[in-house]
């Protein structure tokens, strides 16, 4: 719901460094009758945020996704946190047609994406645009591994072998799930590094900047009382190789990185989860699959050329950031 | 001639005096509370309980209102 009315509110702020980027909990009281306080709201979703963080990640071999991961045996009962992600990413898979796969583990790290890039500077994408090789929009894989994960409450069967990469998706899960503890207060916001989930009893309206790949800064701005917003993009997950660049949203059909034309979506959506699931396809989708997925709940994606495209209702809601 | 206080005089005192102290921080607090100022969210300097957090910065401070604006980029 984006809305135009503002009033004042006051927040507390908690910053964390998790999933390898800058995650922020901002609540601001007073809470509803009966909620806890928002000092206690915070610590709860901070909680909720590091639970996630620590099963979800796969760059922790102690893990619980990288314990599933490691596990030859054919089914494992997991932990129900991990059950739940794994089930989300399916659906997100589903939902994208493919596009958003979560067994890109090993084309992944052929890649060259083995370790976390957490702190490490990316390289250049006007360069890399520059080498990269011709556009067009990415497909799913001819045989979807993903179709074989089956999850029925914390058991987890796949077959032998088949690992798993919750990416981005982690994010939007682990977003959605601390906002769930926030939903009483006033106000809130989860920036899960660039996944964001906001509300709050109030309906107050903030306002969100998408910050612009190219330029630095931020592109355009809009306000939104309630949702969710995620970015998807090339500009911090991007490395040299001996061959050229390389960056970490791959085209499941090759299992190479994707070059589509586009270098960044952002969407909107009820959920972090959808934003999430939305962004990444709209990039993968090419300029025009992109701009028609966007245009029912809004976004905006960034070309090559380093043009905002805005869809849907942000065409009538944003404008130039400050 | 200066008229000596008792030692019960004196504590009557003091706890009159107490209480009246307490009354006063009640008052001007239930007077913020109503203003819509809880001074337990701070006056826009840190006001941290942080809890300690592995390979966490984690401060507990206050943003200006409206709400804090927030960015939202690739990661």
């Amino acid at each position: 719901m984006i809305r135009d009315q503002r009033r004042e509110t006051r927040e507390l702020e908690r910053r964390l460094d998790l999933f390898g980027t800058s995650v922020r909990v901002l609540v601001g009281g007073p809470a509803s009758e009966g909620a806890p306080s928002p000092d206690l709201a915070a610590a709860v979703a901070q909680a909720v945020l590091q639970s996630c963080q620590a099963e979800l990640t796969r760059f922790d071999p102690g893990s619980e996704l990288s314990r599933l991961n490691a596990d030859p045996a054919p089914a494992r009962v997991t932990s129900k946190l991990v059950a739940g992600a794994i089930a989300a990413a399916i659906g997100a898979a589903e939902r994208s047609g493919g596009l958003v796969d979560l067994t890109l583990l090993g084309a992944m790290k052929d890649a060259g994406y083995a370790g976390s890039r957490a702190g490490v500077a990316p390289a250049s994408l006007r360069d890399a645009l520059q080498a990269a090789p011709a556009r067009h929009q990415a497909a799913a894989a001819r045989e979807p591994a993903w179709r074989w994960i089956a999850v029925t409450g914390r058991e987890v069967r796949r077959p032998p072998g088949l690992r798993v990469d919750l990416g981005g998706t982690a994010k939007g899960f682990a977003a959605d799930r601390a906002a769930a503890a926030l939903k009483d207060q006033h106000t809130f916001a989860v920036d899960a590094g660039g996944d964001i989930v906001i509300g709050g009893t109030g309906a107050v309206p903030r306002t969100v900047a998408i910050a612009h790949p190219l330029e630095g800064g931020r592109g355009i701005q809009f306000e939104l009382a309630s949702g969710a917003v995620a970015t998807s993009g090339l500009g911090t997950r991007i490395w040299r190789t001996e061959t050229g660049f390389a960056h970490h949203l791959l085209d499941p059909s090759t299992g190479q990185p994707a070059w589509t034309g586009v270098i960044q979506a952002t969407a909107l959506a009820a959920n972090g989860l959808e934003a999430e699931t939305l962004a990444k396809t709209a990039l993968l989708s090419g300029p025009e699959g992109g701009l028609q997925l966007l245009e029912a709940a809004g976004g905006a994606l960034v070309l090559d050329d380093g043009r905002i495209v805005l869809a849907g209702p942000l065409r009538e809601h944003a404008q130039e950031a400050a | 001639m200066t008229k000596r206080l008792s030692t019960k005089t004196l504590t009557l005192r003091l706890v009159v005096a107490s209480l009246a102290a307490s009354a006063a921080i009640a008052g001007g607090l239930a007077i913020q509370m109503a203003g819509g100022h809880d001074p337990a969210l701070g006056a826009g300097t840190a006001n941290a309980q942080p809890q300690a957090t592995s390979g966490s910065q984690s401060d507990f401070g206050q943003s200006a209102s409206p709400p804090a604006s927030v960015t939202t980029r690739a990661s």
